[in-house]
């Protein structure tokens, strides 16, 4: 991890918080695939995904570090790599901030296939932040 | 035992907490981070375990600049005990699959809730698991009861800790989810069989089906909406809800006419009888327009 990236302390309680935003952000990327119409429903399904994952790798960071990034979105994978057993995790959030600019800010659209592939993987995330919530 | 804290099964000591923080990270921690990550204990006690540790091994201690940073030893032919300390919740979770996917009369679901699945327990939490019953006939009950003690006491014995057991069948689920119960909403871990979550219907429907069981004890289904039922089903779980309850109604509710109709509405409704035209089902509908002609000829259930 480069000297410069910037972390706050997180407690049990964020972690908390963090994780129920996951589940929420990953809910509405579930509905979001059954009910939203139009062209922009694939993106509306990635960037809830996106968000999911996010906010699931800030809970596993603060039951497992007790620290969160406090930067940009590359630094947070970097610190996902310092938690135990993370290989599979990174490589999920580390796709997922890959699309996250294309799904939220461009306009571009997203195949049904992207949308599925993001929502797996939001969903594994999830499960790695709640198996720390037990470790 | 303390699945908050697993090492305290063998040790009370600061050891425990101390392996279990540098277990849950491969990046080198300074020894306030530790102290700060267990939370009520001492710099100065975390400093004696961390250079015990180290002394064995089972840490790396490595001096940068003033300060020292600890990080566990992978490579410590010890660290598999370690390891399995860390994984106690998940050898709790494939013991309890273990055992019940061995289960004469199958569960629909099993799934561990309360303060374990959450991760605050303590010592003395009890082990709350959530056991999803399908329809059961009569010559079942028994044998299902005894599987369900069994596990009680089997969890009991693995861990030291009390076991208390929800038991839910579909009829009760769609009344929970009628009510809104807590219970539904709170952090629950799978353990085997089907996601209970995705098989509570939404309060709407759940109340349309508590109204038709409740009102004179389950004798018109008539006010089960089908086309809402048929939209609002969007999950295989919860069409297993329905299905189960659409059992559970065939084998309660008085066998009228309109009720035997009903019933075959619904189940269309589910999508299982079109989906799965299997000659079993064929043949639980050819019984349903039997029944109903005997019912309307006799005037009184077959």
């Amino acid at each position: 991890m480069a000297r410069e990236d910037k972390t706050r302390a997180a407690d049990r309680a964020q972690a908390d918080i963090r994780l129920s935003d996951a589940r929420a952000y990953l809910q509405q990327a579930e509905i979001s695939l059954q009910f939203v119409d139009g062209p922009r429903r694939y993106a509306t399904v990635v960037s809830s995904a996106v968000l999911a994952g996010i906010a699931a790798c800030d809970a596993a960071c603060a039951l497992a570090l007790g620290i969160v990034s406090a930067g940009a979105h590359d630094q947070a994978v970097r610190l996902l790599t310092r938690v135990s057993d993370s290989t599979k995790a990174v490589s999920d959030l580390s796709k997922l901030v890959s699309i996250k600019t294309g799904a939220q800010y461009t306009g571009k659209s997203m195949a049904e296939r992207q949308a599925m592939d993001a929502i797996s993987r939001a969903q594994r995330l999830v499960a790695f932040a709640e198996s720390q919530l037990r470790r | 035992m303390d699945f908050s804290q697993p090492f305290r099964a063998l040790t009370p000591t600061l050891d425990g907490p101390v392996l279990r923080v540098l277990a849950r990270t491969t990046h080198p921690m300074t020894r306030q981070q530790v102290a700060d990550l267990i939370g009520e204990a001492s710099e100065a006690g975390v400093r004696k375990v961390l250079r015990r540790l180290a002394a064995q091994g089972v840490v790396i201690e490595q001096r940068i600049g003033t300060h020292y940073t600890y990080v566990g030893n992978r490579e410590h032919i010890m660290w598999p005990a370690v390891e399995v300390f860390m994984s106690a919740a998940d050898r709790l979770d494939s013991t309890i699959r273990k055992h019940v996917e061995a289960w004469e009369v199958p569960a629909l679901s099993v799934e561990l809730f309360g303060s374990v699945a959450a991760g605050t327990s303590t010592g003395d939490s009890d082990i709350d698991l959530m056991v999803y019953r399908p329809s059961l006939t009569e010559d079942q009950v028994e044998l299902w009861d005894r599987q369900v003690a069994l596990l009680r006491m089997a969890v009991e014995r693995w861990t030291g800790n009390a076991c208390e057991i929800l038991e839910i069948d579909p009829r009760t689920l769609v009344e929970m989810a009628a009510e809104e119960e807590p219970v539904l909403k709170a952090a629950r871990v799978p353990i085997s069989g089907l996601n209970i979550a995705a098989a509570v219907p939404s309060t709407q429907i759940a109340k349309m089906f508590q109204e038709a069981m409740a009102s004179n004890n389950g004798r018109s289904l008539s006010g089960i909406d089908t086309k809402s039922l048929a939209a609002a089903v969007t999950s295989p779980e919860l069409r297993r809800t329905m299905e189960e309850l659409h059992k559970a109604l065939a084998m309660s509710a008085p066998a009228t006419k309109s009720n035997q109709k009903r019933l075959i509405e619904i189940a269309r409704a589910l999508g299982s009888f079109q989906a799965e035209p299997s000659r079993k089902k064929a043949a639980e509908i050819a019984r349903f327009a039997k029944l109903s002609a005997v019912d309307s000829s006799r005037g009184r259930r077959p």
